[in-house]
């Protein structure tokens, strides 16, 4: 048995050994580094660098110096930096390849800091679908809230007035009443058939009748005459009523013309913001961009910490636990078991960050963070505080981020800041309305909540003190911006839901109804004054009309009152030729019958 | 590499025992194929050194089989993963991740097992016909290959330069 043992060779392999774990010791910080480096700058798609790293082995820990991680959207900045971490390693997980961190601090922690170098990678980083849907911009439609307020030339210009479309209407109408009336009018009679009428009246009827033949051959010119008579009668009857209906059809249009300057007013002034509801677009537009430039940080950062926490659409549909990914080659992957004290591959059990905001320096406080929550079974959770800082009397956040179950995952956050003091803030830098915050003092609180894709926040803000300022002084922004000069307190209450990707924002304020209130009287001038202008233009546009339509108003009285006369000529025509010829009769038959009864005697 | 295929040539024409140069080549399978940087490699290597086997042998095999690793990892990958999330072996495997000894070994992680396993079903056979193969060739092709022209130009060579120092003798 002992042929098959060689000494020396045990003494080989302790030296061997050794000097395996001498040269590993000597370049255990550079391998720290290295690998913090390639795996950081691999998980955030941009450069994650590392001034120093040190590996300490009493107690097993590490110390890091200068670390930045840069911004792969804004490779010129840094996502966070911070100055310098420590923290005390496990050594059996980690000898069992889990990095399980105790405890940790790390001090100097600062967000979008500058680079010196672009923090790009030549990789393209691997893009989420939420951020290469851009969601900041989708249902936040701040522009469409900023119409300008119109000139009455562009008003007239854009929009389909009535008033414009009824004056060409009777303006063509007239047109053609005009030459149908003419055509119809040169077919009655004229003075010359009338006196010719007159004369033949005379004729026959003027003079004895002699015999009961003349009066028969009479009576059938006479009804001839008659005949002709009551044809032009008819014409002229007709021409009468086509006069008197243009008449009222010309007079409706007209009527109805005098009321469109009026409803087209009446119509565009909603349109236009100028009434006391528009007034309610104000906090949207005034703190639309700002809401739009927060929702999309913090959109930012969920996909930033969502990308390193499996998704529902890492698991299977009836398990857990996520769907592993494919591991890089020579790395295999760890598969976990059940057991009394679960430990994901990495995991930071505690970690105080202290973090230094302009305001000043905020604590924060993470535990069990973890890419693996389902097998460590709890969530993170993170609280934050600040007191006395610069401007801000305290600041105050707790948040959960579990990830337990994928396909619930469920991240919350809440936060309050007291005391704000603010100065000069930019509200909107629109040109439209351009707005300064100059000076106030407000109370913020607020939550998040990212149920799967689904998001709910709401903000609550009071200001007080507030002071305003503005380069606008005239127009329409300058009404506002003096109107707003009068508000000193308000609320302003925001709320963000929907799809993760394209969520809805809607911004509430009693800012509106102050505003409402404050700016009634100066908007009615404003109406007033529009109106005023509006409507001069509409009626000279209206007037376009009037002396078309008094013309033809004219026109149709003159042709009427001329048919009419004509009517009557005739009518008294037939009347007198009926009368002497019935009287020519009767004093026949009379006398006949005065002659017969002289002879008889009673 | 010279030197090291010199010390092997140099095992195989000398009475060493056969099953030495085996055993050295399935170890060096093993190490190859399978993560280096793990506890049963540490063992492994231990016993290597220990006991009377072949180093040449050994480190021969741990080159060339590290080599076939690089295309055989994902295949390895394969066989941990389905042996590891194999429901029937599922109360297996939770008990031995309850202890930490196994732990350490990194049988929970898909390539450690699945190329442990993998290298050990071939290392089995690869003892056996090793064996055989160095038998038959001293029995058969040493007395010929060292007739052939060949084997004469070799002797001239730097190679067999380094190989007759480490001989000393022929």
């Amino acid at each position: 048995m002992l042929k098959w043992i060689r000494p020396t060779g045990a003494i080989v392999f302790v030296v061997l050994a050794l000097g395996i774990v001498l040269f590993w010791w000597l370049l255990a910080d550079w391998l720290l580094k290295t690998s913090i480096e390639t795996a950081g700058t691999k998980a955030v798609g941009a450069k994650v660098e590392l001034a120093a790293a040190d590996l300490t082995f009493s107690p097993l820990g590490f110390h890091l110096d200068k670390l930045q991680v840069a911004d792969p959207k804004k490779p010129m900045q840094n996502l966070v930096e911070l100055d310098s971490a420590t923290g005390n390693l496990e050594l059996l997980p980690l000898l069992m390849g889990q990095v399980i961190v105790d405890e940790m601090s790390a001090t100097g922690v600062r967000f979008h800091t500058e680079r010196t170098k672009s923090g790009a990678i030549d990789k393209p980083s691997v893009k989420t679908p939420a951020e290469d849907k851009q969601p900041e911009k989708k249902g936040i439609d701040v522009d469409a809230m900023k119409e300008k307020l119109p000139t009455v030339d562009e008003i007239m210009a854009k929009e389909p007035l009535t008033t414009v479309e009824q004056t060409k209407a009777i303006q063509e109408r007239i047109k053609s009443q005009r030459s149908e009336l003419e055509q119809n009018v040169a077919s009655i009679p004229d003075e010359d058939k009338i006196k010719q009428y007159e004369k033949r009246l005379k004729e026959t009827t003027s003079g004895d009748i002699q015999s009961l033949d003349e009066l028969q051959r009479r009576e059938k010119e006479l009804e001839n005459l008659k005949d002709k008579i009551r044809a032009d009668r008819d014409t002229l009857v007709k021409v009468r009523d086509q006069a008197s209906g243009a008449k009222n059809e010309i007079n409706n249009q007209y009527s109805a013309l005098k009321q469109a300057p009026g409803e087209d007013w009446d119509r565009l002034k909603s349109k236009y913001g100028l009434t006391t509801t528009g007034a309610g677009n104000i906090t949207r537009l005034l703190f639309g961009d700002a809401a739009a430039t927060w929702l999309q940080r913090l959109l930012s950062w969920s996909n930033q910490i969502r990308r390193l926490l499996p998704s529902d659409t890492d698991s299977d549909k009836g398990g857990k636990a996520p769907e592993p990914k494919k591991p890089e080659r020579g790395a295999g992957r760890f598969v976990h078991f059940p057991t009394a004290n679960p430990l994901p591959d990495f995991l930071v059990r505690k970690a105080l960050l202290t973090m230094e905001l302009k305001a000043g320096n905020i604590k924060l406080s993470l535990t069990d963070a973890t890419h693996q929550p389902h097998i460590l079974g709890r969530p993170m959770r993170l609280h934050a505080s600040g007191k006395n800082l610069e401007n801000v009397e305290q600041i105050l956040l707790d948040g959960v981020i579990d990830h337990i179950n994928p396909q619930s995952a469920k991240d919350s956050l809440q936060w309050s800041v007291s005391g704000w003091q603010l100065a000069d803030v930019s509200i909107s830098k629109d040109a439209t309305l351009p707005l300064t915050l100059a000076k106030a003092r407000t109370n913020l609180s607020g939550k998040v909540e990212l149920n799967g894709e689904n998001l709910a926040a709401n903000i609550d803000a009071a200001f007080k003190n507030a002071q305003w300022s503005s380069p606008a002084q005239e127009g329409w922004a300058g009404r506002v911006i003096k109107t707003l000069t009068g508000i000193q307190q308000f609320n302003l209450d925001g709320k963000i839901q929907g799809d993760l990707n394209s969520p809805q924002l809607s911004l509430r304020s009693d800012l509106d109804e102050q505003l409402k209130q404050a700016a009634a009287g100066q908007l009615k001038t404003a109406q007033a004054e529009l109106e005023q202008k509006f409507k001069a233009r509409l009626n000279e546009e209206a007037a376009k009309a009037a002396g078309p339509h008094q013309e033809q108003l004219a026109f149709l009285t003159k042709t009427e009152g001329t048919v009419e006369q004509r009517i009557n000529q005739l009518d008294e025509m037939l009347k007198a030729e009926l009368k002497s010829a019935a009287d020519t009769k009767k004093r026949e038959v009379t006398d006949k019958v005065k002659d017969q009864l002289k002879g008889l005697k009673f | 590499m010279l030197d090291m295929l010199a010390k092997l040539l140099k095992a195989l024409n000398a009475e060493g025992s056969p099953t030495q140069i085996s055993l050295g080549f399935a170890a060096g399978l093993i190490v190859g194929l399978t993560p280096l940087w793990s506890l049963h490699n540490l063992l492994l290597v231990f016993l290597v050194f220990l006991l009377r086997i072949n180093l040449s042998a050994f480190f021969l095999a741990f080159a060339v089989f590290s080599g076939i690793a690089y295309f055989a990892d994902p295949m390895m990958h394969n066989i941990g993963e389905a042996l590891l999330t194999s429901s029937a072996l599922n109360g297996f495997w939770t008990s031995l991740y309850n202890q930490d000894i196994w732990r350490l070994a990194h049988f929970n992680n898909t390539l450690t097992l699945g190329s442990l396993v993998g290298a050990i079903v071939l290392a089995v056979p690869l003892v056996f016909v090793s064996n055989f193969l160095v038998k038959n060739y001293r029995v058969h092709v040493l007395t010929w290959v060292r007739k052939t022209r060949v084997m004469q130009l070799l002797k001239a060579s730097r190679f067999y330069r380094i190989y007759d120092s480490l001989s000393g003798v022929d």
